[in-house]
């Protein structure tokens, strides 16, 4: 109940389809969007920001190796090992927070993204009984934004 | 308050006004001794002058004898030389007389003058000197002074003496000229002593006034600046807007820096207030506005007392944005007059940004509203029988939970959009549909935010995943709502375990009859129950909360199918009201095992196997051909399976084909033998043997 509505869940999808269509010549597409009630998913590499303040808990980013290679690859960055690819991972979920301040101004404090590969402990379900996952398409691979956030009582 | 003002007025100044007073009086004062003074001077002047005089008729007299000796021995005329006598003996004595006494003499113009007597003691000797030759010179000159008749002798008398003493005479009156001399620049020196003290205890007095005038103004200065400067940092500072207002609504000169911010618009010293509140507010505000102002500049009101006048409280306005457009705010202006001396020469305004106050009492008022319906809806979930309620949430969450799946797992083209947003829309439609059927109102709003949701996509000629992102928001909500539900029943559930009086039978009668007579009102009919459950207070706990659950599924059952409608019953020619009778009986003396046996009967239309075969057919679960092959006892059995109802219209009683399958999971448990024994428009009684 507690919850954000269309606009702000926006505020982090935006961010992330914008980052795609601006480096790369290929647009991110939102394929859906959904409660997770079960298992959180999580991909090959995760990007992850923590916010308190206004809202509290966290947002992520998480996709697979072969969505990064291939991201590096469109912008001419040859460099493929696992610190850049982290480094990639890293960058959208600083994107993500970068929208996120200029939206919520200084209601919201937002940690510097963590990055981590393979599934991590450390992400689970936060805040939220049901986070909501919004699943990402581009160039044909998957990448999921999993808002886990609430308003702080 | 003139009085207190008059003597603080005088208390602040009251050191610069005694100074100015002594400098006043320092001044007189001199000048009194200045005039003292010159006249004394003037006087000595004519002292002086006389007794220079004095030596010159002292020696003129000795000429005019000595003269006249010789102008008659030679026989000459001798009448001016005996004037001249005469007259220099009258000035002579004359003057010295008033030397000694004081009084009028002839001055050197001719016209009387006043001389003042001989005040020092050397000149009262000078003059003493003086008298004792002049007196024998006198008696001399007295035969001469006659002027008719005079001896040579008395002439040569005469002659001889002043001969003799006129030098001596001479020197007296030289003295006493010099003696006057002193006394007088004596005086002069006195004068010019008191005149320059005069004017240096004038001058200090007036460096004194200067000293004291240049601090106090100074320390004016700085308390004038210091105030000038607070007041800017208070103008400054404070967040409400400040501003003061004429009788003829100009704004003044000084304004809090809040106030341009507040009001969006640039505020000009002198303009008129009215022009920028007929912008701000409707045409109604401005009129009271006007009326009120113009109230508050009468003295006829008392102020306090018209405050609640202020058309300005929490008033809505249209401010100006800065980059143009506007925007709604909401300001309660207070208005304060200022009186000074008695008179009203402003109002203080005090603007106050209310916006937030306004938006959150708004909000609290829809805060309190939304607890109540809620607390209201929550209570209404108490009508609805607990197995019903619990089975409505648990489909409700199943369907949640499927529409939640499609949404993961929906393909990615926008066929498969649209064909995914009509299947969750006929789901919530349904869902919608039961939640309206029980008076689940909370529940059914839901349904139809979501509807109205689901509508918004149905509706567009082109769907992207996009239009997605705003699905799992009331489909949260649904969960929320859920677990509020199962929240609030648990904890009720808690509470009546702990609260709930020890089962007697005579309140588990009472519960029953009550329920049957609420279920009869519902569907019209009318119903009679009379109950023996004296033994259930024997059996142990969770089997008498079973045996509860199946007796309440029972006799809901009875009156919702069993009991005909009166107009029915009395086409029968049975009793207006149906008859349910239950009853809780020992069963030991049967020797089959089992301990008891609960009865219900009622006298309605019996299960009927044409009927229950009809209604399978319709939930299209079975064949007609697959009915066929079954009994009438295995048809009658299916009432007992989940989702059976003979109801085509849900309502909280029945028609949801919940209710019988708990009764079966509850028989199921008991480890109970069921007998149901029922002819068609007569009876059904479902008999049940446990053993505990």
């Amino acid at each position: 109940m507690a919850g954000i509505n269309e606009t702000e869940l926006k505020v982090f999808i935006d961010s992330v389809t914008h980052y795609f269509s601006h480096l790369t010549q290929e647009s991110a597409e939102v394929r859906s969007a959904y409660l997770n009630n079960a298992s959180i998913p999580q991909l090959d590499y995760t990007g992850l920001i923590s916010i308190t303040g206004q809202y509290r808990g966290c947002v992520y980013f998480t996709t697979t190796e072969r969505c990064l290679r291939k991201l590096l690859r469109s912008m001419r960055e040859s460099d493929l090992r696992e610190e850049n690819l982290l480094d990639a991972v890293g960058e959208i979920a600083n994107t993500i927070a970068g929208n996120a301040r200029r939206h919520f101004g200084n209601t919201l404090l937002i940690s510097v993204p963590q990055t981590m590969r393979g599934a991590v402990d450390k992400i689970g379900v936060v805040v939220r009984a049901r986070p909501y996952s919004i699943m990402l398409s581009w160039a044909g691979h998957d990448a999921v934004v999993i808002v886990d956030i609430e308003l702080d009582s | 308050m003139n009085p207190v003002k008059t003597s603080s007025y005088l208390g602040k100044y009251r050191e610069i006004v005694l100074a100015v007073a002594f400098f006043l009086v320092f001044d007189l004062a001199v000048l009194g001794l200045n005039f003292y003074i010159s006249f004394q001077i003037a006087a000595d002047a004519v002292s002086i002058n006389l007794a220079g005089r004095q030596r010159m008729l002292s020696q003129r007299m000795t000429k005019a004898l000595l003269g006249l000796q010789q102008a008659s021995s030679k026989g000459l005329m001798i009448d001016a030389g005996l004037k001249e006598v005469d007259t220099t003996f009258g000035l002579f004595d004359a003057t010295l007389r008033s030397f000694e006494l004081g009084g009028q003499v002839t001055g050197g113009d001719g016209k009387p003058v006043m001389l003042e007597r001989v005040t020092t003691t050397a000149g009262h000797e000078l003059i003493r000197q003086a008298k004792a030759l002049w007196e024998p010179f006198k008696g001399l000159l007295l035969p001469l002074h006659s002027g008719v008749e005079y001896t040579p002798q008395q002439l040569d008398a005469a002659v001889q003496y002043a001969v003799a003493n006129n030098l001596t005479l001479l020197k007296l009156m030289n003295n006493l000229t010099t003696d006057l001399e002193q006394t007088a620049a004596l005086k002069a020196d006195r004068l010019r002593l008191v005149q320059t003290t005069g004017i240096v205890l004038a001058l200090l007095n007036f460096m004194f006034i200067l000293f004291k005038f240049i601090r106090r103004l100074r320390a004016t200065d700085r308390k004038a600046e210091m105030a000038q400067k607070e007041t800017t940092e208070i103008l400054d500072t404070v967040k409400e807007g400040l501003f003061l207002l004429d009788a003829e609504f100009r704004f003044g000169s000084q304004y809090s820096a809040s106030l341009t911010s507040i009001l969006g618009n640039p505020i000009i010293p002198g303009s008129d207030f009215r022009a920028m509140l007929q912008a701000m507010v409707a045409p109604t505000v401005y009129t009271a506005t006007i009326d009120y102002i113009n109230l508050l500049f009468g003295d006829r009101v008392r102020e306090n007392l018209v405050q609640e006048l202020n058309p300005l409280t929490a008033v809505e306005v249209q401010v100006p944005r800065p980059h143009g457009g506007v925007v709604q705010r909401f300001l309660t202006l207070q208005f304060n007059r200022v009186v000074i001396d008695g008179r009203i020469s402003h109002l203080l305004v005090t603007v106050f940004d209310v916006t937030k106050q306004v938006e959150l009492e708004a909000a609290l008022v829809d805060a309190k509203k939304k607890v109540k319906a809620e607390v209201n809806i929550l209570l209404g979930l108490l009508d609805v029988e607990p197995a019903t309620l619990n089975y409505f949430l648990n489909k409700t969450e199943q369907g949640l939970l499927e529409i939640n799946e499609q949404l993961r797992s929906v393909g990615n083209t926008r066929h498969d959009y649209r064909q995914m947003v009509a299947a969750i829309f006929r789901q919530i439609h349904a869902l919608k549909g039961d939640a309206a059927a029980l008076g689940l109102t909370m529940f059914e709003e839901l349904a139809q935010q979501f509807e109205a949701t689901l509508a918004v996509l149905r509706d567009k000629q082109e769907l992207s995943g996009d239009d997605l992102i705003s699905l799992p928001l009331p489909l949260d909500e649904f969960f929320d709502r859920i677990g509020m539900v199962r929240d609030l029943i648990s904890r009720l559930a808690s509470y009546h375990d702990v609260l709930a009086p020890e089962d007697n039978p005579a309140a588990l009668s009472e519960d029953l009859k009550k329920l049957a007579l609420r279920i009869a009102r519902d569907h019209g009919k009318e119903v009679e129950v009379s109950s023996n459950l004296q033994l259930i207070k024997q059996l142990p706990s969770p089997t008498r909360e079973k045996l509860k659950t199946i007796a309440v599924q029972l006799m809901r059952n009875a009156v919702v199918h069993g009991i005909e409608p009166v107009t029915e019953r009395i086409e029968l020619a049975k009793p207006a009201a149906g008859h349910i009778s239950v009853a809780l009986k020992s069963a030991n003396e049967d020797g089959d095992g089992y301990d008891y046996e609960f009865v219900l009967r009622d006298d309605g239309r019996g299960l009927i196997p044409r009927r229950i075969r009809a209604a399978l057919v319709q939930t299209a679960r079975y064949s007609q051909t697959h009915l066929d092959e079954l009994s009438d006892v295995q048809v009658i059995m299916k009432i007992f399976e989940p989702g059976f109802s003979t109801f085509t219209k849900a309502n909280r009683d029945a028609g949801h084909g919940v209710g019988m399958d708990v009764v079966k999971e509850k028989l199921q448990q008991l480890g109970a033998h069921l007998q149901i024994v029922t002819r068609e428009d007569d009876y059904t009684q479902f008999s049940i043997r446990f053993a505990v």
